[in-house]
């Protein structure tokens, strides 16, 4: 059983610095191309261990060590950063042959991966389509319990009926269609508190939003169908990136396939927005979101790290970053304004005024055209329905009781709280601020359309100005 | 676009889809729709689609009206997505700014998120977190400004005080409207903490506050009020309060009494104070700094003096009656540097003898103690007159003349006047013992001057508290290390050893050997390492070297900790032998060391 903890990390990093504090390395040299740090270290047994850290990609760093232990990277290849960080002196020295070895096969299996992914990939035709038939199925099953929802009518749910249809929904993860299952669990969610009591506009606000849900399952089954009908019907096609459907069924993009289909973008710099972590009771599982700007693109992209209970120990948690990501290799997701977007390795740099001036380029000053770009995006049953986007305002400021943020045309968005439920507050931070930060700024916003008001409006997560990211979320 | 009628068809849709879609089928006014969409689906096909749609789910049937009703809730959702109204009509005010403008922090979100966590939630540990997160400076952020105005309500009240004490304070006079919004005068301990933090981040503007607190407020909110009170018009009303059954109202009473400056205030007190009793239930109005309320209190002191001094020890409910008052009073010169007190603690510190003696058989210098006591507090002249006879004084009786005697005279005049009990320690041919256990007694209070010994090793990594100690040690006269070095009294040197001073640095030096070879290791061995750090002894590094090697071979862990820190305050020169010591000790010993070794290279001289 694995159990490590930060106090773990944070001993082995102790560790490896003490070796060079005790003089334990008796060797440091690196390779004449400076690709190389190997050097040996004096550890229990009589033999020197073998401790190497290869630079071959800088994003993704390699570590090994003749020693036996199963900590990666071990103490002494940790020691032997630390040794390069304090100005220990590295010689120019011969790559030993055992390393040279291993360096030489990682470049084999590097190109081999290279050539690899540029080879079509072969596909196990009758595994496919058994686990396609089986996804059908599996939406006729998700149509027959939308069906069935429907019949029942939003306001005979309760607890305990939500809980007898999420148990039904667990043949949907049987048929290879976690998204589908997902989807349901997030209309059924929404009646676990029916015992609470609720005031009538919160109750209406759950009709509405389940009304909304029910119409997305709809879409879900019909769009599936004729997307897992088209893939049965050609085996050798790949899954849909113009939409994303493949996702909403459950399809779990590898980087590899995405990289296959063209979703990457290489020397990326990106720089982090907002960011939000938040425990989703229902899923049981701990949310990482972050909201990031593609300096490259102007696009609004999200990180997303689920850590679930039952694994959170195994899964790093992530946090806010301050700095500019340096992205070699960025892939983006299919799907909307926002799609999510994963990378394996990266730097970084501090954030500069020419970032900040960049931000502002890409965030928008026309609301007009936002707004009908987001209602356009909307109308689709399967949209995400809260896009972030980056508004350039002139002011904002109050009408009445509701706040307003204004772009140099006079077009008005209305500020809400409403947005992600586990989201902190913030339109009550801005009365906080000083009043110089609402004027004349970038209003990082989630835009949401209330089904029973009907009124699109935005609520604020980050105001950026020309020196500093005010972040009002955590 | 018309929305009315999509609207009313949506509101349709909402309903049939609470009911369920089994009632779907021939619903009127669903079919009472269709008409006036097909009319609009003459101008816009949309509606011409809708009303297909909406004509689906009045003719289904019970197998088809799900699928029906479906498909008309998701075309007319995606057509009201659309059509969202956005903006707002009217003139566009500022946002009214609150306070000087604060602005968010870069704290880590998983920090923000904790610490939120912690202010809204309950559970164990939440104290310690928030205690902990302070060293992160996290505060003051608008973010966690409401967090922490709801922790004012929190059940844990040592949360809700580091609250109202220490978080809140720093948001600053801004945070009063936000305050206000949830203040409940008729509230419980969370509005008492709100009142609190109103009067200590606004005083002035917290009055009137306080003034209707006054008049509606519930008990816990009035308490603090009643404290907070100093306007000589609410004298009335704290004089009623003062008599209020509850003991935390009377004494809130009392003691926002003695504070006001008010004629009728000082007169009411003087009342209670020449009631007959214990006057315990006064004590907080005994307090005041009202002339004439110190002149009744002084007349009082005498009077009750002069009553235990007639009160016969064998009438046992009126003698203890006469003691406690007495008691009472002496406790509320704490602190008073006037005149009268002044003349008044002289006039009774020749009786003392007579007042110990009234304190009956089993007393225990109380009273004589007492005075003692505010003698060192109150003026020079007290001062004076208590380390004059200190020839005449009991060992606790001398620490409070030389503890005087370090308040008010010169380092020089202090050597004078005390260091014979040091010398008499050594040559006193009769009555030894008494003699050592004076010697003591002025050692124990210039080391408690200066602050030197060791107790736990968090003493030693505070680097504040290191500070503070040498600038206490060199208050000190000289002669006095002199002295201890000849009479070897190693726990002064452990105090007073200094910079340059070679014969302490050998007594140190011989001490810390004679301890590292000895059987066992006790505490003091600290002490010993501790004035070798600070009275930088040349061999110091050579010294803490030899001691973590002893330290390692003995197996005394216990010590490793404060050893270590001692390593990150030495010269920079002893980094070589640092490193082949580390090299030289077991692994896990060395590693005990390793990051304060780390801390020492990394320092930037």
């Amino acid at each position: 059983m694995i159990s490590i903890d930060e106090d773990f990390i944070a001993a082995a990093a102790k560790n490896g610095r003490g070796l060079v504090l005790k003089n334990k390395f008796v060797a440091l040299h690196h390779s004449d191309d400076n690709t190389l740090l190997f050097g040996e270290c004096q550890g229990s047994g009589k033999t020197p261990y073998l401790c190497s850290a290869d630079f071959t990609d800088p994003q993704s760093v390699t570590y090994r060590c003749s020693c036996p232990s199963r900590q990666f990277p071990c103490k002494h290849s940790i020691g032997l950063l630390y040794a390069y960080v304090d100005g220990k002196s590295f010689t120019p020295g011969e790559v030993p042959e055992a390393l040279q070895d291993k360096r030489e096969k990682a470049a084999a299996r590097a190109e081999k991966k290279k050539v690899d992914a540029s080879k079509p990939r072969k596909v196990n035709k009758s595994a496919l389509a058994k686990k396609i038939k089986a996804q059908l199925d599996g939406l006729e099953l998700l149509e027959k319990l939308t069906f069935d929802l429907v019949r029942l009518g939003i306001g005979n749910m309760n607890a305990k009926s939500a809980s007898e249809f999420e148990k039904q929904a667990k043949q949907l993860g049987n048929s290879y269609l976690p998204g589908a299952q997902t989807a349901l669990h997030d209309y059924t969610k929404l009646f676990f508190d029916e015992d609470e009591v609720k005031t009538t506009a919160a109750q209406e606000a759950i009709y509405s939003e389940a009304l909304d849900q029910l119409g997305r399952l709809h879409s879900l089954v019909r769009q599936g169908r004729t997307y897992l009908q088209t893939r049965l019907d050609d085996p050798e096609l790949a899954p849909e990136t113009e939409s994303s459907i493949a996702a909403w069924l459950g399809h779990a993009w590898q980087l590899r396939e995405l990289k296959d289909a063209g979703l990457v973008q290489t020397d990326v710099e990106l720089v982090q927005l907002s960011f939000n972590s938040y425990d989703d009771i229902a899923r049981r599982e701990w949310v990482d979101t972050g909201t990031w700007m593609n300096l490259n693109t102007g696009a609004i992209q999200l990180t997303q790290n689920f850590r679930p209970y039952s694994a959170a120990k195994y899964i790093k948690e992530q946090d806010s970053f301050f700095k500019v990501a340096q992205v070699g290799e960025l892939c983006v997701y299919p799907g909307d304004v926002n799609p999510r977007i994963r990378w394996e390795g990266m730097t970084s740099r501090p954030l500069e005024a020419k970032d900040f001036k960049k931000i502002r380029s890409f965030a928008h000053d026309n609301f007009a055209d936002v707004i009908k770009q987001v209602k356009n995006q909307l109308k689709a049953p399967l949209a995400d329905k809260l896009p972030l986007y980056a508004l350039n305002f002139d002011r904002i400021g109050r009408v009445g009781d509701r706040l307003v943020v204004q772009d140099k045309k006079g077009q008005r968005l209305v500020l809400t709280e409403h947005g992600l439920a586990e989201e902190p507050s913030t339109c009550n931070l801005l009365p906080l601020l000083p009043s110089s930060r609402l004027v004349g700024h970038t209003l990082i916003a989630r835009f949401r359309h209330d089904l029973d008001t009907r009124k699109l409006e935005v609520k604020p997560l980050s105001i950026v100005t020309s020196d500093s990211i005010d972040r009002l979320t955590y | 676009m018309s929305i009315a009628v999509l609207a009313q068809v949506y509101d349709e849709v909402h309903r049939l889809s609470i009911a369920g879609s089994s009632v779907a089928p021939g619903d009127f006014r669903l079919k009472k729709l269709i008409a006036p969409l097909e009319k609009s689906g003459e101008k816009a096909p949309v509606f011409k689609k809708v009303a297909e749609t909406v004509s689906k789910v009045v003719e289904s049937n019970e197998a088809t009206s799900a699928e029906a009703l479906l498909d008309l809730s998701t075309l007319i959702n995606a057509i009201l997505y659309t059509q969202g109204e956005v903006g707002a009509e009217g003139d566009l005010e500022p946002v009214e700014q609150i306070g000087a403008g604060l602005l968010p922090k870069r704290t880590p979100a998983s920090l923000m998120k904790s610490v939120a966590t912690a202010l809204t939630t309950t559970g164990s540990g939440r104290l310690e977190l928030l205690q902990e997160s302070l060293a992160q400076d996290p505060f003051p952020d608008p973010r966690l400004l409401g967090p922490a105005i709801d922790a004012l309500d929190g059940s844990y009240y040592e949360v809700g005080d580091l609250v109202e004490q220490s978080i809140l304070p720093q948001y600053g006079k801004s945070i009063v409207p936000i305050v206000l919004e949830k203040f409940d005068p008729k509230g419980g301990a969370g509005d008492a903490r709100r009142l609190s933090l109103l009067h200590r981040v606004d005083p002035e503007g917290a009055e009137s506050i306080i003034h209707k607190v006054l008049e509606d407020g519930s008990s816990e909110v009035k308490i603090v009020a009643i404290s907070k009170l100093r306007d000589p018009k609410s004298v009335s009303f704290l004089i009623e309060q003062s008599k209020a059954k509850a003991a935390k109202v009377r004494d809130a009473a009392f003691s926002a009494l003695a504070e006001i400056d008010s004629e009728d205030a000082a007169k009411y007190l003087i009342e209670r104070m020449q009631e007959k009793g214990h006057l315990r239930t006064v004590r907080e109005g005994l307090k005041s700094r009202h002339p004439k309320a110190v002149k009744a209190l002084l007349d009082e002191v005498r009077k009750a003096w002069q009553t235990l001094l007639d009160t016969k020890e064998s009438d046992k409910k009126a003698h203890e009656a006469a003691h406690t008052r007495l008691v009472t009073l002496l406790a509320a010169l704490e602190d008073r540097t006037d005149k009268g007190t002044e003349t008044l603690l002289l006039e009774l510190f020749p009786q003392r003898a007579a007042i110990t003696k009234a304190e009956g058989k089993n007393s225990a210098k109380t009273c004589s103690d007492c005075i003692m006591a505010r003698m060192a507090e109150c003026s020079d002249k007290t001062r004076d007159r208590l380390i004059a006879e200190h020839e005449s004084y009991e060992d606790y009786e001398l620490t409070m003349a030389a503890q005087a005697a370090l308040r008010q005279g010169t380092p020089a005049t202090f050597y004078d006047t005390f260091h014979v009990y040091l010398e008499n320690a050594k040559t006193a041919k009769t009555k030894k013992r008494i003699a050592q256990s004076k010697a003591e007694t002025i050692t124990q209070a210039i080391c408690h001057e200066v602050g030197a010994v060791y107790h736990y090793w968090y003493h030693i990594i505070s680097k504040e508290r290191e500070q503070e100690v040498i600038k206490q040690r060199d208050k000190i006269d000289p002669r006095w290390l002199d002295l201890a070095v000849k009479h070897e009294n190693m726990e002064l040197i452990y105090a007073l050893a200094r910079p340059g001073h070679s014969s302490a640095h050998k007594k140190l030096e011989a001490e810390l050997k004679k301890r590292l070879k000895a059987k066992k290791v006790d505490y003091q061995l600290m002490d010993v390492v501790s004035a070798i750090v600070r009275s930088r002894h040349p061999d110091t590094a050579d010294l803490l070297i030899e001691t973590i090697r002893s330290a390692s071979k003995r197996g005394t862990s216990y010590y490793t900790y404060a050893l270590a820190h001692f390593i990150p305050a030495l010269d920079k020169s002893a980094l070589p032998k640092l490193e082949a010591l580390l090299s030289e000790l077991p692994d896990g010993e060395a590693d005990r060391y390793v990051m304060a070794v780390a801390e020492l290279k990394n320092r930037r001289d």
